[in-house]
């Protein structure tokens, strides 16, 4: 590997060309080889862009985002808000945590010792306590009202943050499928993995590169009738997506998805669950050149035997996210990488007839790190039983307002909706200046 | 003045086009009320309609010529059925000489199963696109049975809207009744599907404020809203182990409020008004709210009703609309060929809403059988003819089925099981693959819908195509080979399954030399397949 300036287009890049071998299947020889054999299609692809990786000096320049989605709710007593002693907290105990005056459920041991970059907010509130609507609410910073379809806030960040000449997705959702890009365009729409431990569905081409080319080479021309009988518009957009979709499955950025690459030192780390491993996966796909990354976790709607099930749901969601903030914190990324623990709502203070909680928007907990976020902190609280936000009630709209501020976007630009009229990004709500 | 809700509309028309003259509405196109006259024949609306259409058209452009059968069987297919013809129903079309046989099969295809099945689909998707609702909200496959059973028996388009409108109870039992569940039962959002969808008015934006591009006030929208006041949503037990089920109670008392624009937490009691002024009594109970909304909704001299549904077919066939979309005939857009909207609507209105006579009006039209066109870059400018349209995604899953070969329950084949939260569990297995990669919102208009990377992928690199593509094991293409079949006969047949067209000169010549230069013919015919399967016209409605 081979470091070091260049003139691209008379435009200075710091690049690392990376002699792909072994697995990797791409030698230059092979490459112009397969240049050659198909003329037409890959408008645009070069050797250099193919093997000039960014830098991770630039790639840091970037501002990007993680978000660790709790779907089902978490309880705010069992993660970040307990209540040694009230009768509302259960059995679960609370444990100190690496910053003095910070303690949080027990269970979260290695989150306790990354919480001097963590910046927890304990005193969220919101109206929605139906999964469906208030999902949307903390994915997108509105609620659902019939016709207007607001895009979820992975699209809104990889619409102003992406960088146009990127050949991966800027948005990928791993577990889950997030919220779409709606009017932005299918651009920004996430790209879904299901399962991190292996590579996602299609993206590996089932021939080799130069069949494949040969192949895009004939459809090309056979396309060309259909373009002259009417139809050369759909001919060309179709053109252009699938140029798009090769690009992506020939260039050496899709190794970000593949975590057979990484020691297995780095994989135990990070946990070897279904979400520790999409941590790990995020942060590769985010040092490559993603702009945001959603990481799913499901199974927080703990209606009941609640304390049985947080056993198991924690302990992956606690190494996954300590690992990714160290590892990030490490390779310099933290810096400009924000992410975020959160879910669509808390629980109830009552404990239910079944041992467990039910919905409760009332008062519920975030936890943010990385990207200016001063971490080692406590944001608001709720009274002793936890039933009310006594300090510092921060609206969904005041978060998605701080998200904009740590990325450094303009929370009050406007897009055009799907009904005609301007969107902003946010509507009302302040930045909480309490987290930088 | 307020209307007793009990009013029987549809038995004292003259009555309500009074009523409608006295609250005339700003935003109301002006439109005479319908004279009830016997029941207009299909193909002669058809033929007036073209007449009307030629009349309207500018003159200095001339019209495409008539499509040649195999792309009119393949158009009417889709559109209908949503299917592709067998080569078999090709040639004996081509080969039928009847000057009828369009008609004859126009009639054919809406008498079959696969038509009920389509269009009940898209009514499915139509309605609960959007919605972030699981599916305990919304109990999927009951809603699309009962929707598919609606199109079969042809039941009256009022008839379906009053039932989705006014349905109460459970929504394990009571099909009709996920048209509110799955929107949480919460008015706002219920009113404002309910008039995008069955009026094409959009009044969501005056939910917080007056509408800036209409003549809507805020009041107005939530005093629709107010019909759906006294609704309300149950939680129920889960007895079956099914997932918590949802009812919708009606309720005699409490009302819906709006709050106060200046002071938000001062809250306005509202009685429900339609949008034409008609008022129904704040003591009235749900069940009588929403019955005078379905009557409201459906009447005759209800100016968008017709309108909404005859521009949204046309839009679905055409692949254009009369307006530019269907969620919005708004008073400030301009129809395209106005006389023919009037036209459709009216005696469509005449026929007491009987949808299949819609689709079989519009199939024999002149217009809807001409050779396809682009689409114009100005809206103004549209051609007289079909413009194309993408697939809607279990059409493409069928048009795979048969362009590849495989059997849709094929579990030696990979797909990705479907995730429950928050999208509800929709199909399984194979058909989810696709309908996931493809969905689409039937409302988008076609210039809209735009395809996307894991589409493509799809397409290009699933064990799915690549598997049925190949010259090996029991596949098509293999059993072709090992039949000795001709190269030339080989690609048309291979056309023909995929497009459900024979190639032209130009195409033949193309494969021809493409199987010349790659010297492995097994390959090379696999290619082809790839190649057709992966085209931009088999995503194609033309």
């Amino acid at each position: 590997m081979r470091e070091g300036r260049d003139t691209v287009n008379g435009r200075q890049q710091t690049w690392v060309n990376v002699r792909v071998s072994g697995d990797g299947a791409l030698s230059r020889r092979g490459f112009l080889r397969w240049l050659g054999a198909g003329s037409v299609g890959l408008a645009g692809l070069s050797w250099l862009d193919c093997l000039t990786l960014h830098a991770e000096e630039l790639r840091k320049a970037q501002k990007a985002c993680i978000l660790l989605w709790m779907a089902g709710g978490p309880s705010q007593f069992e993660t970040f808000d307990p209540k040694p002693g009230a009768e509302t907290q259960g059995s679960t105990r609370a444990i100190p945590t690496a910053v003095p005056g910070i303690s949080i459920a027990e269970h979260w041991k290695k989150v306790a010792g990354v919480t001097k970059n963590l910046a927890v907010i304990r005193s969220m509130t919101s109206k929605e306590g139906n999964h469906g609507r208030a999902t949307y609410l903390l994915h997108t910073g509105y609620s659902p009202s019939g016709g207007v379809v607001h895009p979820g806030f992975g699209s809104i960040v990889a619409s102003e943050l992406g960088q146009a000449d990127f050949d991966l997705p800027h948005f990928v959702s791993i577990q889950g499928e997030s919220i779409g890009p709606s009017f932005l365009g299918v651009q920004y729409a996430p790209f879904v993995v299901t399962d991190p431990n292996r590579r996602p569905d299609n993206l590996a081409a089932p021939v080799p590169g130069e069949r494949l080319q040969r192949r895009l080479g004939l459809l090309k021309e056979l396309e060309a009738p259909f373009a002259r009988a009417g139809a050369a518009e759909q001919v060309r957009d179709h053109q252009a997506l699938y140029d798009q979709t090769a690009h992506m499955v020939l260039s050496p950025r899709v190794r970000a998805f593949d975590l057979a690459v990484e020691p297995d030192k780095v994989r135990e780390a990070y946990g070897r669950t279904p979400f520790g491993q999409g941590c790990l996966m995020a942060r590769r796909l985010i040092e490559t050149g993603v702009t945001f990354v959603e990481v799913q976790s499901t199974g927080w709607d703990t209606h009941g035997a609640e304390v049985a099930s947080l056993k198991k749901l924690i302990p992956p969601v606690d190494q996954g996210m300590a690992a990714l903030v160290t590892d990030l914190q490490a390779r310099g990324l933290l810096e400009n990488t924000l992410v975020i623990w959160m879910g669509e709502f808390g629980r109830t203070p009552r404990i239910n007839l079944t041992a467990g909680r039910d919905h409760f928007p009332k008062a519920f907990n975030v936890a943010l790190a990385g990207c200016g976020v001063k971490g080692g902190q406590v944001i608001g609280a709720t009274d002793k039983l936890g039933t009310e936000v006594i300090e510092r009630p921060v609206l969904v709209q005041d978060l998605f307002c701080t998200f904009c501020q740590a990325l450094g976007i303009n929370p009050r630009r406007e897009n055009q909706s799907n009904v005609g009229r301007p969107l902003k990004i946010v509507e009302g709500g302040h930045a909480v200046r309490e987290v930088f | 003045m307020t209307i007793r809700p009990l009013l029987k509309y549809s038995s004292s028309a003259p009555f309500c086009a009074l009523l409608i003259a006295l609250f005339s509405n700003p935003a109301r196109p002006a439109e005479p009320a319908p004279v009830v006259s016997k029941r207009p024949i299909e193909r002669e609306v058809a033929q007036r309609l073209d007449v009307l259409l030629l009349a309207a058209h500018d003159k200095a452009t001339s019209l495409p010529p008539l499509a040649e059968d195999e792309a009119f069987l393949r158009r009417v297919s889709l559109d209908l059925t949503g299917k592709l013809p067998s080569p078999s129903e090709a040639k004996t079309f081509a080969a039928n000489a009847d000057p009828d046989k369009r008609a004859k099969l126009i009639d054919r295809l809406l008498a079959s199963e696969a038509y009920a099945v389509n269009w009940g689909r898209y009514w499915r998707d139509t309605l609960t696109y959007h919605t972030p609702a699981s599916g305990n909200y919304l109990r999927w496959e009951l809603f699309d049975h009962w929707l598919v059973e609606q199109v079969r028996r042809n039941r009256p388009w009022s008839e379906i809207v009053t039932a989705l409108v006014t349905a109460t109870g459970i929504n394990d039992e009571c099909a009709p009744v996920n048209y509110l569940t799955a929107q949480f039962g919460n008015p706002v959002e219920v009113a404002a599907t309910t008039s995008r969808v069955f009026l094409g008015v959009q009044l969501q934006c005056a939910e917080c404020h007056d509408a800036k591009t209409e003549p809507w006030k805020r009041e107005q929208f939530h005093e629709l809203v107010a019909f759906f006041g006294r609704a309300k949503i149950i939680q129920h037990k889960d007895v079956d182990k099914r997932g918590t089920p949802y009812a919708i109670e009606g309720r005699e008392e409490g009302q819906y409020f709006m709050s106060d624009k200046k002071d938000p937490k001062h809250l306005i009691a509202m009685t429900p008004r339609f949008l034409t002024g008609e008022t129904v009594s704040s003591d009235a109970p749900d069940s009588e709210r929403r019955a005078a909304l379905a009557r409201l909704l459906t009447s005759p001299n209800n100016p968008w009703f017709a309108r909404a549904y005859v521009n949204r077919m046309w839009t679905a066939l055409m692949g254009w609309g009369f307006y530019p979309s269907v969620n919005d005939l708004g008073s400030n857009v301009n129809p395209l060929y106005p006389e023919a909207l009037n036209l459709l609507a009216k005696e469509w209105i005449a026929t007491g809403y009987d949808m299949r006579w819609l689709f079989r009006t519009l199939a024999n039209t002149q217009v809807y059988q001409r050779h396809l066109q682009p689409r114009s870059e100005s809206p103004s400018e549209v051609p007289l003819a079909v413009c194309p349209s993408r697939l809607r995604p279990e059409q493409i899953f069928d048009a795979l089925v048969k362009a590849l070969g495989f059997n849709e329950n094929d579990k030696t084949i990979p797909a990705p099981a479907p995730s429950s939260a928050p999208a509800v569990a929709r199909h399984t297995g194979l058909r989810h693959m696709i309908y996931q990669a493809f969905k689409i919102d039937p409302s988008l208009p076609a210039e809209e819908v735009q395809g996307t990377i894991p589409q493509a992928l799809l397409m290009m690199n699933s064990v799915l195509v690549n598997t049925f593509i190949a010259a090996r094991s029991k596949t098509f293409l293999a059993e072709a080979l090992a039949k000795g079949m001709p190269d030339d006969q080989i690609l048309t047949a291979l056309y023909e399954r995929t497009l459900a067209r024979k190639p032209n000169a130009a195409e033949m010549a193309i494969c021809r030399r493409y199987l010349k230069k790659v010297s492995n013919r097994a390959e090379a015919l696999e290619d082809v397949y790839w190649s057709l399967v992966n085209s931009t016209e088999f995503l194609t409605k033309k």
